[in-house]
């Protein structure tokens, strides 16, 4: 059963993020670009994954980018590749 | 390669982190107090950059960089430019009403001994207990010893040459005297010129400990009789070097000291003893007083390099007795900075700069008594003083020696 509110996964990986990347929570809109709208480069979004990986003790390999440019994009990904809905 | 006429160089400005805290002012009353490390290991305030960096921006910067942003920002703000450090760029002037600077005519000189510590020691442990996919893709550029200086320049937009300088505990020294260079040869109009050191990471103090270099008894006593190694400090000194002759006055900036000159050797002897005649380090203080066109009697006072170390003090003051004799006062700031290695000539130069403005000597910490083997005049006590040339000298690991000739501007002999 898929968790919701503060709990859920999608939060805890926003909560995650926005403690990296130093932003409020509700500047990760779906539709904000990684680059142009967060400032997020190469380097950082390769620390992104690290750290999500870390607080949310998941194992994401690096393909997990792969055509990821907004956040929404990334939250899917996280989602995809960790596993959670097997 | 062709000479340049050369123009005399001025201090403007100065900034220091170090064990005894934030700012000149909290160095300077903690050497006055004599106020001693007392720890084997002894970090810098690691909130020291908040002013100028972000979280984010922190976080991809090792401490010895962030160290190194701080310092900067304080001597930055201290010679009139801290608009530089400003990150609203609504106004064009750096300077308020003077016209400002081109940043492609100001250079960033850092010296660094051990480069990027933590960054490298975390890089380490996170690959053993993690696995190698877990290691921050920042490592790199937060390890490198040139990350202070690329720190420093992109924080403040700083555009001309810019340069990491690495020959141990001489860095900072060598990177002044590179920096002065490059101002006085007409390449540039600024220079922003440093060390910063960060390395008390628990795999650099478990090897300075086994070398025998560490005090095992946690005091420093540079020159003492029961002197027993050197205490772990971290910091950051940064100054702003000027022609004589810029306009720095229309910024209400008056000159604090100028640079006469520099100069370097190398012991060629062993890779972390220096030569026990210290022959290797009177070379390098006869090369700074040539360099300065200055007598050895011209000479007013020594910033030693004094680690309080058995060897290093030892050999030190058989150079500086052959060269000066006993009549000149000699003090080191380690007993109160610890040893910021990299960053330590680099401070001790801002200690030199501000003995000359306050007209004090501070005092060495030399514990109970002066080792009776040192036939040096060191200073016990804070003392007032003529100010002229000072002779502030850095002897490094690798046998690096660098010495920089500070003194009042327009002395004269």
């Amino acid at each position: 059963m898929q968790q919701t509110g503060s709990d859920s996964f999608e939060s805890r990986v926003r909560a995650s993020v926005g403690r990296y990347l130093g932003v409020p929570e509700t500047r990760l809109l779906d539709t904000a670009l990684l680059g142009d709208d967060l400032c997020v480069d190469s380097l950082m979004a390769a620390e992104m994954v690290t750290v999500v990986e870390d607080d949310l003790d998941l194992r994401l390999d690096d393909s997990v980018l792969d055509g990821v440019s907004t956040y929404g994009d990334f939250e899917r990904a996280v989602r995809r590749h960790s596993g959670v809905d097997d | 390669m062709r000479a340049r006429p050369t123009r005399r160089v001025v201090v403007t400005g100065t900034g220091t982190v170090t064990p005894a805290g934030v700012g000149d002012d909290a160095l300077w009353e903690g050497l006055l107090a004599s106020r001693p490390v007392q720890e084997r290991v002894r970090p810098a305030p690691r909130d020291a950059a908040d002013p100028w960096l972000t979280t984010v921006e922190q976080r991809h910067l090792d401490p010895f960089a962030r160290l190194a942003v701080a310092a900067a920002g304080h001597a930055l703000t201290a010679a009139g430019l801290d608009g530089l450090a400003r990150r609203d760029t609504t106004t064009d002037s750096a300077t308020g009403s003077a016209a400002p600077p081109d940043p492609t005519r100001i250079a960033v000189v850092v010296g660094t001994g051990m480069g990027g510590a933590w960054a490298h020691e975390t890089a380490v442990e996170r690959r053993l207990e993690r696995g190698a996919d877990r290691v921050s893709p920042y490592t790199a550029p937060m390890a490198m010893p040139n990350a202070p200086a690329a720190a420093v320049a992109l924080r403040f937009g700083l555009q001309g040459p810019c340069e990491g300088v690495v020959t141990a505990c001489a860095s900072g020294t060598s990177a002044v005297i590179l920096a002065a260079r490059l101002v006085a040869s007409g390449t540039v109009d600024i220079a922003l010129a440093g060390g910063a050191e960060s390395c008390s990471t628990p795999s650099y103090v478990a090897a300075l400990a086994r070398m025998g270099a560490l005090s095992p008894t946690g005091r420093s006593t540079p020159f003492g009789a029961e002197r027993d190694g050197f205490c772990l400090g971290e910091g950051a000194g940064m100054l702003v070097l000027e022609p004589l002759t810029a306009d720095y006055e229309s910024r209400g900036v008056a000159p604090l000291a100028e640079v006469l000159g520099g100069g370097s050797s190398c012991d060629a002897h062993h890779v972390t003893a220096p030569r026990p005649d210290g022959s290797g380090a009177l070379r390098c203080m006869r090369a700074a007083l040539d360099d300065a066109e200055l007598d050895a009697v011209d000479v007013a006072h020594v910033n030693a390099h004094g680690t309080g170390t058995r060897l290093n003090d030892a050999a030190e003051a058989r150079a500086t007795a052959a060269l000066l004799g006993s009549r000149v006062p000699i003090t080191s700031v380690k007993g109160v900075t610890g040893h910021l290695f990299g960053a330590a000539g680099a401070v001790e130069a801002v200690v030199a700069v501000r003995s000359l403005t306050e007209a004090v000597i501070p005092p060495t910490t030399v514990g109970a008594r002066i080792d009776p083997a040192i036939e040096l005049d060191v200073v016990t006590e804070a003392r007032g003083w003529q100010p002229g040339p000072v002779l502030s000298n850095s002897f490094g690991f690798g046998g690096h020696n660098a010495s920089l000739v500070l003194a009042p501007v327009g002395w004269r002999p």
